[in-house]
């Protein structure tokens, strides 16, 4: 019993200790990635290359024993293929990079005025601020997407207060179209663009725009040409924050959306749940995660040039 | 070499009638909240000169000066610059130019970009912001820079940046906050120089806000000692530390001596008073005192010397037991106990090494100072 304390503690101690907790200061959280992340990835592509079954699970195996020490490995590209041979899917993927796309350019139109705001606000105003920009993710996610339904649908809250203002005269058809998913979307993700641009925005010395203006540079250009650059590092966490998310949404046009309200997140749940046609659902989930790879890449290529340049 | 009437004229502009102030700070105050920071201040200051407004943390110096940059509105008062009310117009609008005490460099930009920064805002054609840069890097002495971002400069780089960038422009008024604060010793002694020489080769007039009392004597034609949001007095190093009109300015600047009595005699140019410590001093008289005021005798360390005839009903001699020794290598500063309530300080050069030197702890010593070596205040 002595000994085996002695050679824990000497295995502990020394060079060895030093080597043991640089272990697993950098294993833990690469343990933690490979069981959660990569696992799942490989399972997700591993059924990507196989074919449906009626089996459970409802996918056939990549590999078997075709004989005596013989192993045989079959890898399906078909799903790919079809995935991106079908223009049904391709319009998919287009549609949901667009929706991305004009829901992050919305946000960071109305996140960062907001944000700037709070930034700029006296310090006990900016904590009440803040909190009212956290206190929707008290409630869940659906529910606060079911309430968009009665707010948007053609008797809801908000043709009710516009007919009551005489602004039109018969309901809006607002609720299962895209201009719904986009009002759901805009809402479910302002604060994924408010935290980080507030977070750059209050560390800014706010001296710089009294520098600008003694220069003789108005206020909108000096915003122009001082806040907005220094920000950029913000706007870039806030609209990858917004944008990568929102490509894959599923909730949202399923709940708010109408029949040509075509997103891939919508799809994938289709083929998974509605079809059982796992292998294809997995392929498109990797063509998804393929498409996303490409602009996240860029953004943080850009985000490390200007980190470097900026604040 | 006695100059002229008119060559001092020209050196002292606030001494002739009819010189045309170059600013001119009519009645300003400034509230915030109810915390007067300026209070009721007019001052003038003149063309090409080196102006400092003197003062500890808090007595407003920042405040007026941010008002003369329009970073600050006043809540009343007009502000007058080359003849001009600029009381309503905004900072980015004023021919002046300031120099931040943090320096504010702009982080995402070289100190070539900083630099032409305010070039860009009055449209300057590309060639002349090109010279423009060219010229004040090499005035500063920052050349070899240009292409760096404030991050990678020291902190003695980053003022100069700050410097080439507030005079970019050319302003006819330069305003600097505590310029000189966040530098070391010695960077701070040449920059003092490198501003004077620089004053004078182009001819602007600075404006500059310190704490620092060595700071505002090396540099400044005049000093303005402001206290509590108000001017005291307005006047050149010189006269502010030989004959400070208020207990506030001669304790601010250097140190002093401070003996509080009342007035007994007085001739109009002498006046005799009878110290709180008991012993009769005779001092010249600037501002004639009533006999019966109660004033306060104001001797700088440096003024007293050695007394070697000191007598029981002598006049301007104390004497006391020698408590405390600063040898500074030129000079020594000893701390003397005169009462015990009252601690004389006094200043004597080195002139023999200080193993040579009689004087020591514990020893009785006498001093002396003649009429004219202090001023006599009354508040």
């Amino acid at each position: 019993m002595k000994e085996t304390l002695s050679n824990l503690r000497s295995l502990l101690s020394g060079p060895d200790e030093r080597r043991l907790s640089r272990w697993a200061n950098v294993g833990v959280p690469y343990l933690w990635l490979s069981l959660f992340f990569l696992l799942p990835f490989v399972i997700v592509l591993q059924i990507s290359l196989a074919e449906t079954a009626l089996a459970q699970p409802p996918y056939t195996s990549l590999w078997e024993w075709a004989e005596e020490g013989v192993l045989q490995i079959r890898l399906n590209l078909e799903n790919y293929l079809l995935v991106l041979g079908d223009e049904l899917y391709i319009a998919a993927f287009f549609n949901s990079l667009w929706v991305a796309l004009v829901c992050t350019v919305l946000c960071l139109l109305i996140g960062y005025p907001m944000a700037y705001a709070i930034a700029t606000s006296p310090e006990r105003a900016r904590v009440l601020l803040l909190m009212l920009i956290i206190l929707p993710f008290w409630t869940s996610f659906l529910i606060r997407v079911y309430a968009w339904i009665g707010i948007l649908k053609p008797n809801g809250l908000l043709n009710n207060l516009l007919m009551w203002l005489g602004l039109i005269d018969s309901p809006l058809t607002i609720l299962h179209t895209q201009t719904a998913v986009y009002i759901g979307v805009v809402y479910s993700y302002l604060p994924f663009m408010i935290l980080p641009l507030f977070a750059n925005l209050t560390r800014m010395d706010m001296g710089l725009l009294e520098a600008a203006a003694d220069l003789g540079c108005r206020p909108f250009k000096a915003f122009l040409k001082v806040t907005l650059p220094l920000s950029l590092p913000g706007i870039i966490a806030g609209s990858m924050l917004v944008f990568i998310p929102v490509v894959g949404e599923f909730v949202i046009p399923d709940l708010l959306g109408g029949p040509s309200s075509l997103m891939v997140g919508k799809m994938l749940w289709t083929e998974f749940f509605g079809n059982k046609d796992w292998p294809l659902a997995a392929a498109v989930a990797i063509s998804l995660l393929a498409l996303l790879v490409v602009p996240f890449m860029l953004m943080r290529r850009l985000e490390q040039k200007v980190g470097g340049e900026g604040l | 070499m006695a100059l002229s009437a008119a060559e001092r004229r020209k050196l002292e502009p606030w001494q002739d009638p009819k010189a045309a102030p170059y600013v001119r700070i009519d009645h300003v105050t400034k509230q915030f909240g109810d915390v007067y920071a300026v209070d009721d201040v007019s001052l003038e200051i003149f063309q090409g000169e080196f102006f400092s407004l003197l003062g500890s943390s808090g007595c407003g110096k920042s405040t007026l000066l941010r008002m003369l940059a329009g970073l600050e509105r006043p809540t009343s008062g007009r502000i007058f610059i080359d003849g001009a009310d600029v009381t309503d117009i905004p900072a980015y609008s004023r021919p002046v130019n300031m120099m931040f005490q943090s320096y504010a460099l702009f982080p995402h930009m070289t100190v070539e970009q900083n630099v032409e920064f305010g070039l860009k805002q009055d449209r300057l054609p590309r060639k002349e912001r090109a010279e423009r840069v060219d010229e004040m890097l090499a005035l500063l002495q920052i050349s070899t820079l240009r292409k760096r971002k404030p991050d990678q400069l020291s902190g003695g780089q980053r003022q100069r940046v700050a410097l080439a960038r507030s005079l970019a422009k050319h302003p006819k008024l330069l305003l600097l906050d505590e310029p000189l604060g966040a530098l070391d010793k010695r960077l701070r002694e040449n920059t003092q120089f490198e501003l004077v020489n620089l004053q004078e080769r182009i001819g602007i007039t600075f404006v500059t806000v310190t704490h620092d009392q060595e700071e505002a004597m090396t540099m400044s034609t005049r000093i303005a000692v402001m206290h509590a949001g108000q001017i005291l007095q307005v006047d050149t190093p010189t006269a502010i530390y030989e004959y400070p009109e208020y207990r506030l300015v001669a304790e601010f600047i250097g140190s002093i001596n401070l003996f509080e009595g009342k007035v007994v005699e007085s001739d109009g140019t002498q006046v005799t008073i009878e110290s709180r410590i008991g012993r009769t001093f005779r001092m010249r008289d600037l501002h004639p005192h009533a006999i019966g005021t109660p004033v306060t005798v104001a001797i700088r360390p440096e003024k007293m010397r050695l007394c070697q005839d000191y007598r029981e009903d002598g006049v301007n001699q104390v004497k006391g037991v020698v408590e405390d020794i600063a040898y500074l290598g030129d000079v020594s500063i000893y701390r003397v106990r005169v009462t015990p309530e009252t601690l004389v300080e006094m200043t004597l050069t080195n002139v023999q090494p200080r193993t040579e030197q009689a004087l020591t702890w514990e020893q009785e010593v006498a001093m002396e100072w003649s009429p004219t070596s202090g001023v006599v205040l009354t508040e």
